[in-house]
């Protein structure tokens, strides 16, 4: 008993040292916000010294903020959604099967991994024009889905391994049909899995810039990267103290995406030893 | 376990249901307003519904750039302008869009690079731009720089910038120097008196490689290079060795005296060394100017600029100048609405804000307002005492990175000055059999 | 070696499994479901990332400038150019597999020993796992921005005010001997919350009851991490060394924001310098070209890891 609460002191301890040197950097992000621009590049690190919100206020001011937003919830949660469905369904299916064609499909997925987005960039935003789905919310949802479940099908068939398949194996056995078996069994033992692969993919998908910059041109389009960064990397400005303000405002609903959801991981994780 | 996965699968739920609801209805709720706006400058029947769209990079114009627009669709209420800014991804937006044939009626020529201009004329994806009313309205001379043999011209020059030493006229007087440097020697001499004065005097940000490569080396090849090296270059009977070494001196003048560390500096702490006042003089350019200007506003009579001294003979030492706003067309179908726009700009009721708002030293003649750097600028060239860039318009396109990454690498003591030049001259053997 | 009873016990179970399905209506049933299950994602993925993959190969045998529609077909040409004339690919490869190999093999170790922490029971855990991943929650380019900030001001102000922070105060972004392992920091300090995350989503999905037993028999911590956890977690472990393999091959961002190659050309990796080849250049096919051969050494490495973990993990 006493070794174990001596092993969890000095846990809290070293973890949190590490966690806190993790953090400084974006230390710097959040008091430099409430910054102007001298400032940040002069005395970057120094603690601001008046309440300075002009940087919100700018912000606010030259980009449409609120549709900003919209949009980006919009491409993020749809894509994450379906990304959840078909990655799940497949990578429980692939490991679950053991034939040929498993194995082959699940490295065809892979391939996705390994070639750099760069060198289909160009001839998808062509396919994705032919396809009339170049500046469109839905083609980009589309085709985040695509590109972004192989990773995550790669997790859940990962996470499929490690449940024994015997659960379902008696549930067949009851008569279930394995769309059944898979949603009422498989998937919620799944949960710790599915709650990072939300995580991961919201995080993803609400900061990414290169696809949203190639394929959307429409600026009542645009997402939050996208619609701001003109104003932190600029070809003669660099408004560096607003481009930094800009992303703080994009990075705090992701922070309360991830804490609500990384208690679920947590959860699970009590729960699972609970049961065992 | 099971209160969990329901919480998630609610979640779930509620996520697909929203996005569900979202996408459908919010997609046209999101084009409404474009379509009012348009609703509301189509009052006019009369006149044929005409539109363009257009890009730029110059971020800087951007807010003069919104009243521009606003003020011609006032005037052309038939005539949908959609104009929009770009950051520093712009070269692969043009690209995507090109992809996508969603190409921009009338995009930058700056970054297609040089070479590139021909591969758009070549592919006949760009239109000769020499019967814009804009383009009548230039000089002979201006005219007669972008117009090629077969009397076609490509790309429209709306402004030049300039690559000059900006420097801080209160330091220049606390050191008790009266006039500005025209030669070398008298640089060196502008240094001591600032250095006996406690004042540092350049302030140099290496870290951005083009804050050395632009804005020294590149004039630098225009001061010392004679015209016709280009062409012998590619004829491969030139050399980089010819007339390199004559820009060496200056770069060393300004390495000797300037901030510590300046691999570790970056451009915008370079900007911030001189609206500190901690260094007297930068090798920067007008936008350098509007850039301090958002960090010391009160500082905007403080700077001056002049002409960089290579060498010591003064009349050799003259203001470089670049185009800096310039386009290219790329519809023929709505050239009559561009025609109107730039027409507007530079000859019609959008003068006095390409004057006061864009404030860009430019071919038309239009006045620069109150801005103490262009008006220095100005006065040389007025005088005479410029050159326009040549070297840059007839470089093969990968070459800006070349002198970038070698400069840094002489910085930082990692070559000398000869392996500098044999450098560049393999690089420019080595881009030219990567394009055979 | 008592502990690995159960798990052979469970395998021996899984083949037992497999053989009772092996009925002729139940193996048309099965391909059904795999229609069903992987089918709509499977056709999805093909049209949108194989279709263009497979245009993008043809780019590299061609001398495509990207804008005239116009091309030739070239053959082998780009690729033999990459060899004989290029002086700047090869190089960039080397950058590379430095990075690659520091990047993948503390993110791995590092991650475990994280989510290791972090699955015992200890006051603020969750609080601390959360500061650990909050680089994730910030975009890779910002990232950079803001480690540019960290090695240019922060640290050198922290070292010449505390004496024993001395040796914060090196030349991180402007010494070509350092630049390569200042990026190989900044992507730590991004990467192994995901990594950590990853792991720790593997160690909690290990059956309760194997540890228990492995308790029961006596096993110290260590030995059931060795025993148990290490062996039940491999297949998430690969599926973590994989992404992270791959990733670091693809570095780009943290490199473009952070150094932009600099100084001179030690940092630029691979993939920035395709993507120079490809936008500044405008050289589309040649450098579609080298994007091929960086997918290839990437498969290859990746055949490899796979290869080792699979041995390891039996399946």
């Amino acid at each position: 008993m006493k070794a174990k609460t001596i092993k969890s002191a000095l846990l809290t301890i070293v973890m949190g040292i590490i966690a806190l040197l993790w953090i400084i950097p974006v230390y710097y992000l959040v008091i430099n916000a409430f910054k102007p621009l001298k400032d940040v590049v002069i005395r970057t690190g120094a603690f601001p010294t008046t309440l300075f919100l002009q940087n919100f206020i700018d912000v606010w001011k030259m980009t449409d903020y609120p549709l900003l937003f919209a949009n980006s919830f919009i491409i993020t949660s749809c894509s994450v959604a379906l990304i959840v469905l078909f990655s799940s369904m497949a990578g429980y299916k692939l490991a679950r099967s053991s034939g040929k064609v498993a194995n082959l499909t699940i490295l065809y997925f892979l391939v996705a991994l390994v070639i750099p987005f760069q060198s289909i960039m160009i001839p998808l935003v062509k396919l994705m024009s032919q396809l009339h789905l170049a500046n469109s919310k839905i083609g980009i949802i589309i085709l985040y889905t695509a590109l972004q479940s192989p990773m995550s099908i790669y997790l859940y068939y990962g996470a499929v391994k490690c449940i024994s398949p015997s659960l379902e194996e008696s549930a067949t056995i009851d008569g279930a049909g394995p769309i059944r078996t898979f949603f009422s069994i498989i998937f919620p033992l799944l949960s710790p899995m599915t709650s990072t692969i939300v995580i991961l993919n919201t995080l993803w998908l609400w900061n990414d810039f290169l696809l949203p910059l190639v394929l959307i041109s429409d600026a009542t389009k645009k997402t939050i990267p996208l619609g701001t960064s003109a104003l932190m990397f600029g070809s003669f400005m660099n408004k560096w103290n607003l481009g930094i303000t800009s992303i703080l405002l994009a990075t705090i609903p992701m922070l309360v995406v991830y804490l609500v959801l990384q208690k679920y991981i947590v959860k699970g994780i009590t729960e699972g030893s609970v049961k065992g | 376990m099971k209160k969990t996965s329901k919480l998630i699968a609610a979640i779930l739920m509620v996520v697909m249901l929203f996005s569900m609801v979202a996408c459908s209805p919010a997609a046209p709720a999101a084009e409404e307003p474009a379509a009012t706006t348009e609703a509301a400058v189509t009052p006019e029947p009369a006149a044929e519904p005409m539109e363009f769209d257009m890009i730029y990079t110059k971020d800087d114009i951007a807010t003069p750039m919104a009243e521009m627009v606003a003020a011609f669709q006032a005037e052309n209420p038939n005539i949908t302008a959609k104009v929009e800014v770009l950051g520093a991804n712009s070269d692969q937006v043009i690209q995507s869009r090109d992809a996508a044939g969603d190409l921009p009626d009338v995009f930058p020529v700056y970054n297609i690079g040089a070479g590139g201009l021909d591969s758009w004329i070549k592919a006949g994806k760009i239109q000769d731009i020499s019967s814009l009313k804009a383009f009548q309205a230039l000089p002979q001379t201006e005219k007669d720089q972008v117009t090629g043999a077969d009397g076609k011209a490509y790309s429209l020059v709306l402004s030049t910038t300039a690559f000059p030493v900006l420097y801080n006229k209160d330091l220049f007087a606390k050191a008790g120097i009266t006039a500005v440097p025209r030669t070398f020697d008298e640089m060196k001499v502008v240094c001591e008196k600032l250095k006996a004065a406690g004042i540092t005097p350049f302030g140099v940000g290496a870290k951005d490689g083009w804050t050395v490569s632009n804005q020294i080396w590149r004039a630098g090849l225009d001061y010392a290079f004679p015209k016709q090296w280009n062409a012998d270059r590619y004829a491969g009977k030139a050399s980089f060795m010819d007339y390199g070494k004559d820009i060496f001196p200056y770069l060393d003048l300004v390495l000797a005296n300037s901030n510590t560390k300046v691999l570790d500096t970056d451009y915008m702490t370079q900007l911030a060394l001189m609206a500190e006042g901690k260094v007297a003089m930068l090798n920067q350019g007008p936008w350098a100017y509007t850039n301090i200007m958002g960090m010391s506003p009160e500082m905007k009579d403080t700077f001056g600029a002049f002409p960089i001294p290579f060498g010591n003979t003064a009349s050799r030492n003259k203001m470089y100048t670049q185009q800096e706003l310039a386009f290219v067309v790329s519809s023929k179908a709505n050239l009559e609405a561009v025609d109107a726009f730039f027409s507007f700009m530079v000859t019609g009721n959008g003068k006095d804000i390409f004057g006061k708002g864009f404030n860009v030293q430019n071919p038309y003649g239009i006045a620069i307002a109150g801005n103490p750097v262009l008006t220095d600028i100005q006065s040389y060239i007025d005088k005479g005492e410029y050159m326009f860039d040549f070297q840059d318009n007839n470089r093969s396109t990968d070459f800006f990175m070349v002198d970038w990454t070698l400069m840094q690498e002489y910085i930082g003591g990692k070559k000398t000055q000869d392996q500098v030049l044999v450098a560049m001259d393999k690089a420019w053997d080595e881009a030219q059999a990567k394009m055979k | 070696m008592l502990n690995s009873v159960p798990n052979k016990e469970k395998e021996k179970a899984l083949a037992f499994s497999f053989l009772k399905r092996n009925g002729n209506v139940k193996q048309r049933e099965n391909r059904l479901t795999f229609l069903i299950f992987v089918a709509p994602i499977l056709l999805l993925f093909t049209l949108l990332f194989i279709v263009p993959l497979v245009q993008g190969i043809y780019y590299a045998f061609t001398d495509w400038d990207a804008v005239n529609p116009v091309l030739n077909f070239v053959g082998l040409k780009n690729f033999v150019k990459i060899f004989t004339i290029d002086s700047n690919f090869i190089p960039a490869m080397g950058r590379t597999f430095y990075f690659v190999i520091f990047n993948v093999f503390l993110s791995n170790i590092i991650g475990m020993l994280f989510a290791i922490a972090f699955t015992n029971d200890f006051r603020f855990n969750n609080i601390f796992r959360s500061m650990i991943f909050i680089p994730n929650v910030i975009s890779m380019v910002i990232g950079g921005f803001i480690w540019q900030f960290m090695f240019l001001k922060v640290m050198p102000q922290a070292a010449a005010n505390n004496s024993l922070l001395g040796f914060l105060d090196q030349s991180w972004l402007s010494d070509s001997n350092i630049v390569m392992f200042s990026i190989v920091i900044v992507s730590l300090w991004q990467g192994l919350g995901f990594m950590m995350t990853i792991f720790i989503a593997g160690l909690l999905g290990i059956d309760g009851s194997l540890i228990e037993a492995g308790t029961i028999d006596g096993a110290s911590g260590w030995q059931s991490f060795w025993k148990i956890k290490l062996p039940a977690v491999l297949p998430t472990v690969a599926v973590g060394a994989f992404m992270n393999i791959a990733g670091s091959f693809k570095i780009f961002d943290t490199v473009f924001s952070l150094t932009n190659g600099g100084p001179g050309r030690s940092s630029e990796v691979a993939m920035l310098e395709i993507y120079r080849e490809a936008y500044a250049y405008k050289n589309f096919g040649y450098a579609s070209a080298k994007a091929v051969l960086l997918a290839l050494v990437i498969i290859i490495f990746t055949i490899i890891q796979l290869k080792l973990t699979s041995d390891k993990e039996g399946y």
